[in-house]
């Protein structure tokens, strides 16, 4: 008992390690910004050259509207999301069939797009006071993932310290989770073999499981597509931000490869239980570096 | 870049070692009275008698003695102000006779200390009826047929002291009471169903008597700076050797409040007198300074609430605060159990010390239920944050508002309670619930509540302490050492103990793996 108390201790990180010695030294308050505001954050990764999904446009006034929709809807499938939205609310995916728009496989208006958008500006996403949508370009998931799951767009989610790859995740949709990838919304947590790119067991939450709930279809031991241009894109994204502690989230596109969604200052913990290895020594041994 | 830590611990350490060198030394340089801590009161209490006319006089009063609850100092130097004392049975007699010749003046100065006492009744004391053990009086006749009645069927299957005790007490206590001082004998009590003070205490006694128990009453005057000419009446229990008070007029059952002076034993008159003048007394009260031992402190809050007449419950509220805020750190910090915001606990535990604890947990499940009910419609309809927050917030101050109008018709609650402050605390409460509704969802959102709540009863023992808060109002310099702590606690990089539960699943595992 005792010594199980003493492993826990020594090999994972907690909320107030984490806060004190990870993200207060190494994540400049200033800086927040750049991670909580995803119009900066594309900014900085397309001034460097990191692939991110391409912007169609950015609607900062309800007055734009009109005229911006009009340049973005000559694409067939977009992407409407919130530059400053939490846990992925109020992101709307849009495919388009001669001049009729569909989303979720159900025929939208465009006035019910306007309004989203309106909403979005206004911050109802945000708890902010306002906002700006921004839209971009539709990601199609590898075809890897589609053939594990079909639904919803699943990223991996890579620590990094001083610019190390330090532990990698990759979250699944299930049913349960409604096309989100979140860990804490019912999604799944799949540790990353971080030299090989081979998936572990898939963690739910609760327990470890080596298929997916919903397909049935095997995870452990398949290896990730690109692995190792994630592993790179994440390390290079991290140079380019003076935020030294991050959890970077990319997907992998069926034509265009690995791809930056966002970042993040207050990565979770959670995918020390999708690993089943604490951060505690990996950090420590960078700390040591450092 | 590292920042060194020692700069904050040399700090942290001064902060808290600073407060108790200085509580040491006030300690030292103070003739204590009583300890601090203990909820107790000092007052100065004058008789003042005056006889108008001529003629010889002769006038008695008790003078209150010492025991583990008062301590009385008599002033004044010539043995005509102290009177001529003897004692009688338990009780210490002043006696002024002389001859008057127009007009008599009788002071008679002491000063008490008095202290708040609780007994507990252990549950093994049995409680087996019997005869009485007294002779009946005019004024409590246990031997009465009535008061035997009510007697016999309150003591029916009882065979605990303290059950049997409490039921008498309830008894009592539902009969209306009436503020006068008049002569009303137990049976009279009984009749009437309505009695003073000494009328409620004397049935007490007769109910106790007629059941065997040991029972006699109490006298004295309740403090309180003002000039009274009402005296005080209550009933004494002998448990296990010890006389234990019971107040059934004002509801204090084994307790004695700090502010009440016992100045006599048994059921007497505070002054007889012989002669012919005409007779005028008033006992002039007043609350003097205890425990704040003001030699060398920076500063005397205890001496700022009287002269700045600040209100008490202000200052209380003030001072929990930053102790209260601590408490929810450490139970997030150290514990790992949220709660809504930092401050907001301490302000629903301080809103609840002003409703009373059960009433406060039922006005805030009641804000939350209701905030919940709301939401959902007005998400479902897009409804933008701010103007959602003032709905739901309208629809609280409604709800509140009925609720104190239903308490008021039921007649559960006090009336002039001050529920202003809860009723702002809790549509606080009602926003973050709602925000937190929105961003992670309802089974979120009411876990969230139920460890607010368990963190809220914790802040709630310590803020409705009152000998926490008698220590913070003499020592306030602690609120320093509250400081220092929390700098301590914001540089603790340790597992939280809900981390441990987190994560202890998992190392089972990555045993088995390796």
């Amino acid at each position: 008992m005792f010594k199980k108390i003493k492993q826990i201790k020594n090999e994972f990180l907690g909320i107030n390690q984490r806060n004190v010695e990870c993200i207060y030294p190494n994540n400049p308050k200033k800086h927040y910004r750049l991670a909580d505001n995803k119009v900066l954050t594309k900014k900085v990764l397309s001034t460097h050259g990191i692939q991110t999904p391409e912007t169609y446009g950015i609607i900062e006034h309800i007055g734009q509207i009109d005229h911006i929709w009009e340049q973005v809807s000559v694409h067939e499938k977009l992407v409407i999301k919130p530059a400053m939205g939490r846990g992925g609310s109020g992101i709307m995916i849009l495919s388009r069939k001669g001049t009729d728009w569909f989303n979720a496989g159900s025929p939208i208006n465009t006035d019910n797009i306007f309004s989203h958008i309106a909403n979005i500006v206004f911050g109802l996403y945000s708890f902010a006071d306002e906002d700006c949508a921004i839209i971009e370009r539709c990601i199609i998931p590898h075809h890897f993932f589609s053939e594990l799951y079909p639904a919803g767009v699943p990223d991996i989610r890579v620590i990094t310290f001083h610019s190390e790859a330090v532990m990698a995740m990759l979250r699944m949709p299930t049913k349960q989770s409604n096309g989100k990838a979140n860990l804490h919304q019912g999604g799944l947590g799949i540790g990353v073999n971080m030299e090989s790119g081979s998936l572990l067991e898939a963690y739910d939450g609760k327990t470890y499981r080596s298929t997916h709930p919903d397909s049935g279809i095997q995870i452990v031991d398949k290896i990730l597509p690109s692995w190792k241009e994630i592993k790179e894109l994440a390390v290079r994204t991290s140079r380019h931000f003076p935020l030294k502690y991050l959890g970077i989230d990319i997907v992998v596109d069926n034509d265009l490869g690995p791809e930056v969604i966002e970042i993040n200052i207050r990565p979770g913990l959670g995918i020390q239980l999708a690993n089943k290895q604490g951060l505690k020594s990996l950090l420590k041994l960078k700390n040591i570096a450092a | 870049m590292k920042h060194s830590s020692t700069p904050l611990k040399l700090t942290a350490l001064g902060l808290i070692l600073l407060p108790l060198v200085s509580i040491g030394l006030r300690y030292h340089y103070n003739d204590m009275e009583s300890n601090p801590w203990e909820d107790s009161s000092r007052y100065k209490v004058s008789y003042r008698f005056t006889l108008h006319g001529e003629g010889p006089y002769t006038v008695q009063s008790f003078i209150p003695g010492n025991d583990q609850r008062q301590q009385i100092q008599l002033l004044g130097d010539t043995s005509f102000q102290k009177g001529n004392s003897y004692f009688s049975e338990d009780n210490h007699v002043s006696e002024w006779m002389g001859n008057s010749n127009g007009e008599q003046d009788i002071l008679l100065q002491f000063e008490s200390i008095t202290k708040s006492v609780k007994y507990i009744i252990g549950d093994e004391i049995a409680f087996i009826p019997g005869p009485s053990l007294q002779e009946p009086t005019d004024l409590i006749q246990h031997e009465a047929v009535e008061i035997k009645t009510v007697a016999d069927s309150l003591a029916r299957g009882e065979t605990r002291y303290d059950q049997t005790l409490e039921k008498v007490f309830k008894y009592v206590h539902s009969i209306p009471g009436k503020r006068t001082s008049e002569l009303t004998s137990a049976l009279k009590t009984l009749r009437e169903r309505e009695a003073s003070c000494n009328g409620k205490s004397r049935l007490f006694v007769a109910i106790c008597r007629s059941m065997g128990m040991n029972a006699r009453m109490a006298g004295g005057l309740i403090l309180e700076s003002t000039t009274k000419r009402t005296s005080h009446a209550w009933a004494e229990v002998k448990v296990a050797q010890q006389w234990v008070p019971m107040d059934a007029y004002n509801g204090h059952f084994a307790s004695i409040p700090s502010n009440y002076l016992k100045i006599y034993n048994g059921d007497h008159f505070l002054i007889t007198r012989k002669g012919k003048q005409h007779f005028d007394y008033q006992y002039d009260i007043e609350q003097l300074e205890i425990n704040a031992l003001s030699n060398m402190a920076l500063f005397n809050i205890k001496s700022l609430v009287s002269k700045a007449g600040i209100p008490f419950n202000l200052l209380r509220a003030l001072l929990m605060l930053p102790l209260g805020a601590l408490l929810v750190a450490l139970f997030k910090n150290i514990i790992g159990l949220k709660s809504f915001g930092v401050f907001l606990p301490v302000l629903i535990a301080i809103a609840f010390t002003e409703t009373g604890f059960l009433q406060g947990v039922a006005f805030f499940s009641l804000v939350v239920g209701l905030v919940s009910l709301l939401s959902h419609p007005l998400n479902q309809w897009g409804v933008q944050h701010t103007p959602k927050i003032v709905v739901m917030l309208t629809a609280v101050v409604i709800a509140s508002l009925v609720s104190v109008q239903l308490m008021h018709l039921l007649g559960v609650a006090n009336t002039n309670l001050s529920l202003f402050f809860p009723i702002i605390v809790l549509t606080l409460t009602a926003e973050k619930f709602a925000q937190k509704t929105d961003e992670e969802g309802f089974k979120e959102a009411f876990v969230l509540y139920g460890q607010t709540l368990l963190v809220t009863s914790f802040c709630y023992l310590v803020v409705a302490s009152n000998s926490i808060f008698q220590l913070m109002i003499t020592f306030p310099e602690v609120l320093l050492s509250i400081a220092g702590v929390s700098l301590l606690l914001g540089k603790w990089i340790g597992l939280r103990v809900l981390e441990y539960r987190r994560f202890k699943f998992n190392s089972q595992n990555s045993l088995s793996h390796v």
